[in-house]
């Protein structure tokens, strides 16, 4: 059976016939480089009878040989296992497999340490110079990447950064608690038209089970799958549960043993659509609700009252509490029908059968957002109740994890403020803590450290939480026809990002066609001024395109030697994925990349090789 | 139509340029291309005006291919400025808008027919290199400050209580 979801149609069969997957690849020095470490698992072999290939299956639950630090070095001996998700390696020895998103984070930290370091002692090196010989071979010289639906789609590094990004929220979801509500009601009312929108919901969530059993192969693997999905019955494993309500799915999913971050809300989503709809349009105006109370009670008039503030705050939190369960399933919902992001694949061939979707999405999203903000906000208002000692900041106002950060413009300083270095502050942390005989003024200083960095970081992250939320949900609005945007009634939030948005992208699009334009007029006309007939005739010789590739090349390069230092916060993981899809986008797989980690010349033509194929 | 490449480059240096921002206090966010957009932009959020309304700056890299532009990379700064139109004032705000773009350091201002008055600045960076972070937030800085500059005489002659030949003149000088 689970061969059968594997090698589901023929073109997968064939193209994996000619993928070594059995034959090792170079062996190559690797390091587990996630703070977490790992753990090899245990695994079984199986030839497949019909493409004679062996077939490995990882047995996530049986661990074997000693635990992975995120300092030891494994060796990457780069087979993979049927789901394409784990990575064989060796260490101590022993041979087991790993998440391949901790192998390949490794990678691109390993590339970026190693580029710094020829930085450092000037061996980035200029690269080789056209040669007319320049012959531009096949792009599979690395055995296991020469077929390009071998590489891994944008949708499986967003999947392999946000398991990763999961798993480490998820022992914080569980610390928090929060209270399953009971608050969101779910009447079972008739359907309307709205409910057109999510009609194809239910054939989706089945869809989206076996999709991601299968290998994730592009478009058309998945519409054969979709098509399945929707014609005959489930194979058993995505069972579909009728009859239970919406909301009590919901809360049963949130109040999961294994917390958030395991269970899968999907999985958990079982209900009639009329259900679904009336839940999330329930919540939709609860959220709504809770905004506007959250509203008056920072307004002009709340501020000033105090009392009266913070008792409207109080009944924001408590009806905060109920909201949360149909939030929750609006997110279930979203992470289904969402048009963008991991699942994009998956909702896009849905969109074109069912147009609506995306003014469904962005409804879903703004309630979403809403409930952000309006969270954030009570954070920073119970926050502000709590305020503890600032003094730590004046008192060390002069020790190098504050900086003083000055706007400065013609000479004048238009604006002066001490701002907090959050990486020296860490810094200076780690190494108090690493001192084992520290003196009384060290420990109070650590102590103050600790303090602050942990009221600094939620003051961050509230601040942000909040104007971004604001900022998505203003952009929401540009996507939605005017009559969901009525049915928020939220007039005001529509506003000044919304029409800038739309300005400044019309403007942008704009400037590109009259260029063009008039670089074509120019050209057109006899005695046309020489550069202009230049720059827009389209005609480049082979020196000059090998050159601009290598200045890609190298562009690339840099970009992955200036990223931070790894770590598993948000806007750094992001980071790193985005420079990945630039090498991806580049046509080149990051993993050959990596493999010649510490031979920039080698990446170097690697690149280039790739940019080439891609004219 | 611009390559996946270049979109990439794109999304990859605004990750960049957005963390930069959020340091200096401007809260940004990037909205991802979709169906709805067909482009990466840059969203960050600047301190509302003299009245509290919100204001906004916006970036996006002009699509050109590099089959049109090679060297270069033409990256736009744009912000609406929230000033309420008045109709009966047209002439006087044209005065007035050419008046300051006169004296402007980057960019321009311009108001569109339906009475939305923008401050735009058209930067150049390099196609061959990454975008220079400290560069970038200078010039952030220099186009936040003519942002500034122009906001209150706009709103003076708009209201009304300041006439188009007195806010020009400062400017002309």
């Amino acid at each position: 059976m689970q061969m059968q979801s594997v090698y589901g149609n023929r073109a997968a069969r064939q193209a994996l016939q000619t993928m070594p997957q059995s034959a090792p690849l170079q062996l190559k020095a690797a390091k587990i480089n996630s703070w977490r470490g790992a753990h090899m698992r245990k695994f079984s072999k199986m030839q497949d009878p019909v493409t004679m290939q062996d077939n490995y299956v990882v047995e996530e639950d049986k661990m074997v040989g000693p635990k992975i630090t995120g300092k030891d070095e494994v060796e990457d001996l780069g087979i993979m296992d049927a789901t394409r998700e784990w990575v064989m390696i060796k260490f101590s020895g022993i041979e087991g497999f790993v998440r391949r998103d901790k192998l390949e984070q490794a990678g691109m930290q390993t590339s970026r340490t190693r580029l710094k370091e020829a930085k450092a002692n000037s061996s980035w090196g200029t690269g080789k110079s056209y040669e007319q010989e320049d012959s531009v071979d096949a792009f599979g010289e690395n055995s296991g990447s020469a077929l390009s639906w071998m590489k891994t789609s944008p949708e499986g590094i967003a999947n392999s950064f946000e398991k990763q990004a999961e798993a480490a929220k998820s022992d914080n979801e569980k610390a928090k608690a929060e209270r399953q509500g009971a608050g969101a009601s779910t009447a079972t009312g008739a359907v309307d038209a709205v409910s057109g929108i999510f009609g194809g919901l239910v054939a989706l969530r089945r869809t989206v089970q076996s999709y991601r059993d299968a290998n994730l192969s592009g478009m058309d693997k998945f519409k054969e799958v979709a098509g399945n999905a929707l014609e005959t019955a489930d194979n058993g494993k995505t069972a579909f549960v009728g009859g239970a309500t919406l909301v009590d799915s919901a809360a049963k999913a949130s109040g999961h043993a294994d917390g958030v971050g395991k269970s899968d809300a999907v999985s958990g989503w079982s209900g009639s659509v009329g259900e679904a709809i009336d839940s999330v349009k329930s919540t939709f105006n609860a959220v709504l609700h809770i905004v506007k109370l959250v509203d008056k009670a920072l307004g002009k008039e709340g501020a000033s009252k105090r009392e009266v503030a913070d008792s409207l705050m109080a009944s924001a939190s408590n009806l905060m509490q109920g909201a949360y369960s149909g939030v929750k399933t609006a997110k279930a919902i979203l992470k289904i029908v969402d048009t963008s992001g991991a699942h994009k694949a998956a909702s896009t061939a849905l969109g074109t059968a069912i147009p609506a979707i995306g003014i469904a999405v962005s409804a879903i999203k703004i309630t979403i957002k809403a409930y952000d903000i309006v969270k954030a906000e009570l954070n920073n208002h119970q926050m502000r109740k709590l305020k503890k000692d600032t003094k730590f900041k004046e008192n060390n106002v002069d020790k190098d994890y504050f900086k003083k950060r000055s706007i400065k413009l013609f000479g004048k300083t238009l604006h002066s403020s001490v701002a907090t270095d959050t990486d020296k502050l860490r810094a200076r942390r780690k190494e108090l803590e690493g001192n084992t005989s520290r003196t009384e003024d060290e420990e109070k200083e650590l102590k103050g450290i600790i303090e602050y960095e942990f009221y600094h970081e939620l003051q961050q992250i509230n601040r942000k939480r909040t104007k971004r939320a604001g900022l998505q949900i203003a952009f929401e609005m540009v996507s939605i026809a005017g009559d969901v945007a009525t049915l928020s009634g939220a007039g005001a939030m529509v506003g000044a990002p919304l029409k800038a948005v739309a300005s400044g992208l019309s403007v942008t699009t704009l400037i590109a066609r009259k260029a063009k334009q008039y670089g074509r007029d120019r050209a057109a006309q006899a005695g046309a001024w020489w550069i202009t007939k230049k720059m827009f005739d389209g005609e480049k010789s082979s020196e000059e395109k090998f050159k601009l590739r290598a200045r890609h090349a190298d562009t690339i390069l840099k970009m992955i030697a200036d990223l931070p230092e790894y770590d598993d916060s948000d806007p750094v993981q992001q980071q790193y994925k985005n420079v990945e899809n630039v090498v991806r986008a580049a046509g080149c797989d990051p993993k050959a990349l990596y493999r010649l980690n510490g031979d920039i010349e080698k990446q170097r033509e690697l690149l280039i090789k790739a940019l080439a194929e891609r004219e | 139509m611009i390559s996946d490449f270049v979109h990439a480059r794109h999304l990859a240096e605004f990750g960049v340029l957005k963390n930069e921002l959020d340091q200096a206090g401007l809260t940004a966010t990037i909205i991802e291309k979709s169906d709805e957009m067909p482009l990466h932009m840059l969203l960050a959020a600047l301190e509302p005006d003299g009245d509290g309304r919100e204001r906004f700056l916006h970036f996006t890299f002009v699509p050109l291919s590099e089959e049109e532009l090679e060297q270069i990379r033409l990256l736009q700064f744009f912000s609406v400025i929230p000033c309420e139109w008045d109709e009966s004032r047209r002439m006087d705000m044209l005065q007035l808008l050419n008046a300051i773009n006169g004296s402007l350091a980057i960019g321009h201002l311009g108001v569109r027919e339906d009475g939305e008055i923008h401050f735009r600045y058209v930067h150049c960076v390099s196609n061959g290199d990454t975008i220079r972070r400290e560069e970038f937030m200078e010039v952030v800085t220099m186009f936040v400050l003519m942002l500034d500059m122009a906001s209150e005489p706009i709103e003076q002659v708009m209201k009304g209580t300041v006439s188009v030949a007195e806010a020009s003149a400062k400017f002309l000088e």
